[in-house]
């Protein structure tokens, strides 16, 4: 009898909580809104800040300037650590300044909205190639930072951990790790300030591309159909879609096919180029790095590249399944 | 001097052996040289002790090494393929070139690299851990520059837009990556 009433007293008590369960639920951010608010935070806040690049055993320190205004938004990253290097962006222009070799590259990214939006749709394809979770809540640089993981539901694609201020969504700190759990690179902001007064000068090159010594690499990027020409990519891992395909000049070589695929969170790029020029017809082969993994291999007389933030198993992937249909 | 010192070591010198003997003792360079080529020789045969290969590779590790089989002079040098990943500005720990074996006419020189020498004794092993771990090691690898690669990456960065760490994460990279083919 006892045990009986004890039951139905915790069982009572059990629907009791329920929908007090459900209302806490509902005021707190789901792991997917949290993904949503770091994307759009890292788009649209003013901010400025230090932070640390390690991959392996290398660690370096950069500034970020991130300023949006009437004109759009302008950011600018340079190093902190030996020779300056900054690579600057404006509105849908990306400069990088190499005042070591006196070379500016310059690439348009036609068609690049100035605030991508992640939609719902976008978010629903992304969880069903991560599992995204909601972790503790830990502080970075003096920010209370909810942590958010998204792991990979298959070995196409590398896991990662992000800290977002829990009241902007600015992301503080991310860890990009392997199937292994092995961090494979890590960025933490050291310092970093939001919104106020940023100057509008902290956007601008130091260099300029001053005087005619300065060397200009442009990409004359546009839009294309390379399906239209021919080029496909047969098959991609699953969740990986094309979100952008263009003409391009690539280490001066005009023409070159540039598609690019991304699973919402990885970004994968495959470069079609006439090998003339290029020197001799390559063998297939993988340079694998820390994140980024680079696979090439010939297809008739050109020369398919994929470069991306993938295991050496995606990109391959994707290289093999570049085909030439006409 | 290394030439004699080679052939010394491969007992190919008649005439002045003591000569060579006596240098030993009083030249700190040629010494070195000396027990610089014979660990080059037991790590080839396999002779060094686990502990040592370990320390080894961490060192190389730990400054990349420029192991290039050289296929031009100057500035021609930044195009040393197998030095392409460290000069990408990319983890070292991680850096693993699926280059597997040189070419037969781009041999590194045993005695005037030892490092190439060491790394290519070491390397068969990162292949092994590579095929444990489930990744195809290709016969042969891509001959990339530094500069060709440093194009790649911008060009791919650029437009890896479609993450949340963008704004953050691709443009950092690129920056690290220019700073470090800029060391070279």
């Amino acid at each position: 009898m006892n045990t009986y009433l004890r039951f139905l007293s915790r069982a009572g008590a059990f629907a009791l909580l329920l929908p007090a369960c459900a209302a806490f639920a509902q005021s707190e951010s789901t792991a997917l809104e949290w993904l949503e608010r770091i994307y759009s935070a890292t788009q649209k806040l003013n901010y400025t800040g230090t932070f640390v690049y390690q991959h392996g055993q290398h660690v370096e320190t950069s500034h970020i300037t991130h300023l949006v205004d009437s004109s759009g938004p302008h950011e600018k990253v340079e190093t902190l650590d030996g020779e300056p290097r900054e690579v600057v962006r404006t509105g849908d222009e990306v400069v990088c300044y190499l005042p070591g070799s006196m070379t500016m590259k310059v690439d348009k990214q036609p068609g690049r909205p100035a605030f991508p939006e992640i939609l719902p749709r976008q978010l629903d394809e992304l969880s069903a190639s991560y599992d995204v979770k909601k972790g503790e809540v830990e502080r970075v640089a003096g920010y209370e930072c909810q942590t958010v993981i998204l792991e990979p539901r298959d070995h196409m694609r590398y896991g990662h951990q992000l800290w977002a201020d829990r009241h902007t969504g600015m992301l503080l700190k991310a860890k990009t790790l392997d199937d292994g759990n092995r961090v494979l690179e890590q960025f933490t902001f050291t310092q970093l300030k939001i919104g106020g007064n940023i100057a509008s000068g902290s956007v601008r090159p130091r260099w300029a591309g001053k005087g005619a010594r300065w060397r200009v690499e442009d990409s004359d990027a546009s839009r294309a159909d390379l399906a239209q020409a021919g080029w496909v990519v047969r098959s991609s891992p699953p969740g990986f879609h094309t979100v952008a395909e263009l003409i391009r000049t690539l280490g001066g070589t005009s023409g070159v096919g540039h598609i690019v695929l991304s699973d919402g969170i990885a970004a994968v790029s495959v470069f079609i180029e006439p090998i003339s020029g290029k020197g001799p017809v390559q063998q297939a082969g993988l340079v694998r790095q820390g994140v980024t993994n680079v696979y090439m291999r010939p297809v008739g007389n050109y020369r398919v590249t994929v470069v991306g933030e993938a295991p050496p198993e995606s990109v391959k992937y994707i290289a093999n399944a570049v085909e030439f249909r006409k | 001097m290394k030439e004699q010192l080679s052939a010394l070591i491969d007992g190919d010198v008649c005439d002045d052996v003591q000569a060579h003997l006596t240098r030993l003792g009083s030249d700190a360079d040629f010494r070195r040289a000396w027990d610089t080529y014979h660990l080059i020789g037991d790590a080839l045969r396999g002779d060094v002790s686990p502990n040592l290969c370990a320390r080894v590779a961490a060192r190389l590790r730990a400054e990349p090494t420029v192991l290039a089989p050289r296929r031009g002079h100057g500035a021609l040098r930044r195009t040393a393929w197998y030095s392409l990943s460290a000069a990408a500005g990319v983890a070292a720990v991680a850096l693993v070139v699926w280059t597997t074996l040189p070419r037969p006419n781009q041999e590194p020189q045993i005695a005037s690299r030892p490092a190439a020498a060491i790394e290519a004794a070491t390397r068969p092993a990162d292949a092994a851990r590579a095929v444990a771990r489930g990744v195809p090691v290709d016969e042969t690898g891509p001959h990339l520059s530094a500069a060709e690669v440093q194009d790649y990456l911008f060009a791919h960065q650029s437009y890896s837009h479609s993450s949340p760490l963008q704004g953050v994460a691709p443009y950092a990279r690129t920056v690290s990556e220019e700073r470090e083919i800029g060391k070279r």
